[in-house]
């Protein structure tokens, strides 16, 4: 028996709570992954991504995403990306924040279709608010990294 | 009487199932368990402390724990959880002893389930010793489960029943021993944070220094009254200048005023949690789990711990760590942040109990 406040279920805990699993295609989480791996795995992104830079300043130009990657990776970061949005806003905003981007020129609006397709395969949260500045900045950086993984 | 026992009645009760679920915080200063009892919620707070005496007639030896204790023999009086978990085996034969006489006093059924709230403390001689102090005791024979305090602290702040287990948050306990954070994505726990140097027993030696500097060196107090000072006159909202009296040691007493001794010292904790969750924990949190942070902080962040209870300061850390960080930060408390770890570790305990 270990007292490790550390290493409880969330697993037996969400279901005492009566909550939805979380699955796979939401993105929050993996149930198993340990906070440890999920910083590698954010260290791993952030590497990526500028191990790209260089070779992409050139072609830094609008609209910044002009495909999705088709790659494992590419696909995990774009359901992880819009699981943020609709986690934070909920479907309608999100979608509004995809025609939002497209206007900007941040995706193109093959990108906008792409992703709006996806939208509704996750729930609407319980509670949502609008996108902030700060949010806008992290869908930003997910549409570099998606880039840089392109 | 050894403890406060208060009734309350909230959602969170196990009615239904005849075997009792039980919330424990062993707090370094309080400890505090929740059960139902006569179909309410029975509320037991009193302090982590025990003293042995030997029974003049009998030569027994005698224990009392609590208040009592604290009271009766202030000099011989031992906190085992002083740093927050039982540190060597003597404290952890204490720590047993304090436990098991407190739960018997209670008369808890030993076919109970108890959930534990623990600080999440880098100690694991610590959790070890209290691994045994919990395997020792006589309730929990049906199931026995701990989760860190943050998180239980956060159930009750964040609703009336265990709506935080399917949230994205921060949680922030303020202890006597240790200030911990962690945020939390659907119970999963991302980026634990504890730091011993930002705490509520700081608090009290620097209330008693700073009084022994106010009355220009003629009041020595004790961290026991320090502390008393702190939770009786300590206000962000509206705290007013107060008078106290001690025995000169040549007979006669002197009367003194406190003015900046106890608020002067609660704005430098303020002002020092803030740093530490700002620009150790918070941007700790940025960096490795970028969304949950942007998530998170969108949302109230839930204070919890004895230093929680001071009035106002829910507010002012609020405003400090809204402008640290340059964006709008909300904060939200229990109602009774003392005794929320328990309270929340209670409601955990009671569906554990209807699954069974």
């Amino acid at each position: 028996m270990t007292v490790n406040p550390r290493e409880y279920d969330a697993n037996e805990l969400r279901e005492l709570a009566g909550v939805e699993p979380v699955d796979e295609c939401s993105g929050s989480t993996t149930p198993a992954r340990k906070p440890e791996e999920s910083i590698r795995d954010e260290q791993f992104r952030q590497l990526l991504a500028l191990q790209s830079e260089r070779q992409q300043l050139d072609q830094l130009t609008r609209p910044f995403l002009a495909t999705l990657p088709e790659s494992d990776l590419g696909t995990g970061l774009a359901e992880e990306w819009l699981d943020f949005l609709v986690t934070v806003s909920g479907q309608d905003r999100t979608e509004g924040a995809l025609h939002y981007y497209r206007q900007l020129r941040w995706i193109t609006p093959s990108v906008e279709a792409e992703l709006h397709t996806s939208v509704h395969r996750f729930p609407e949260p319980p509670h949502d608010r609008s996108l902030t500045a700060g949010d806008h900045r992290l869908s930003l950086l997910y549409i570099a990294t998606l880039a840089s993984v392109t | 009487m050894a403890d406060d026992t208060e009734d309350g009645a909230f959602d969170g009760s196990s009615d239904a199932s005849e075997i009792t679920p039980v919330g424990v915080k062993l707090g370094s200063t309080r400890t505090v368990l929740q059960y139902p009892k006569d179909g309410e919620i029975e509320t037991v707070r009193t302090l982590t402390c025990l003293a042995t005496y030997e029974d003049a007639i009998t030569g027994e030896e005698k224990v009392l724990y609590g208040e009592q204790a604290a009271q009766e023999f202030p000099d011989t009086v031992e906190f085992m959880l002083r740093s927050g978990l039982p540190e060597d085996d003597d404290r952890a034969e204490l720590a047993s002893k304090f436990f098991n006489e407190l739960v018997r006093a209670q008369d808890i059924p030993e076919d109970s389930v108890v959930v534990y709230a623990i600080p999440t403390i880098d100690n694991d001689e610590g959790l070890e010793n209290l691994t045994e102090v919990i395997e020792n005791s006589p309730i929990g024979q049906k199931l026995v489960r701990s989760f860190p305090e943050s998180l239980c602290g956060a159930v009750p702040a964040m609703g009336d029943g265990l709506e935080a287990i399917d949230e994205v948050f921060v949680a922030i306990n303020m202890g006597s021993t240790n200030l911990e954070a962690c945020a939390y994505r659907h119970a999963e726990q991302l980026e634990p944070f504890s730091t011993g140097a930002v705490t509520g027993s700081e608090v009290d030696r620097r209330i008693a220094n700073a009084v022994e500097e106010e009355t220009q060196g003629r009041v020595n107090i004790d961290l026991t009254t320090a502390r008393e000072y702190k939770e009786e006159h300590g206000d962000f909202v509206d705290f007013e200048p107060f008078t106290d009296v001690i025995q000169q040691p040549g007979g006669g007493s002197h009367e003194f005023t406190i003015e900046r001794s106890v608020m002067d010292a609660l704005n430098e904790y303020v002002d020092e949690a803030v740093d530490e969750i700002a620009n150790n924990f918070l941007s700790e949190l940025a960096n490795t789990h970028m969304k949950p942070y942007q998530i998170a902080l969108g949302k109230p962040i839930a204070l919890t711990g004895g230093m929680a209870c001071i009035p106002g300061i829910e507010d002012v850390f609020e405003e400090r760590l809204s402008e640290e960080l340059d964006r709008d930060i909300t904060v939200v408390a229990a109602d009774r942040p003392d005794l929320a770890a328990a309270q929340g570790a209670q409601r955990i305990a009671g569906k554990l109990a209807d699954n069974l």
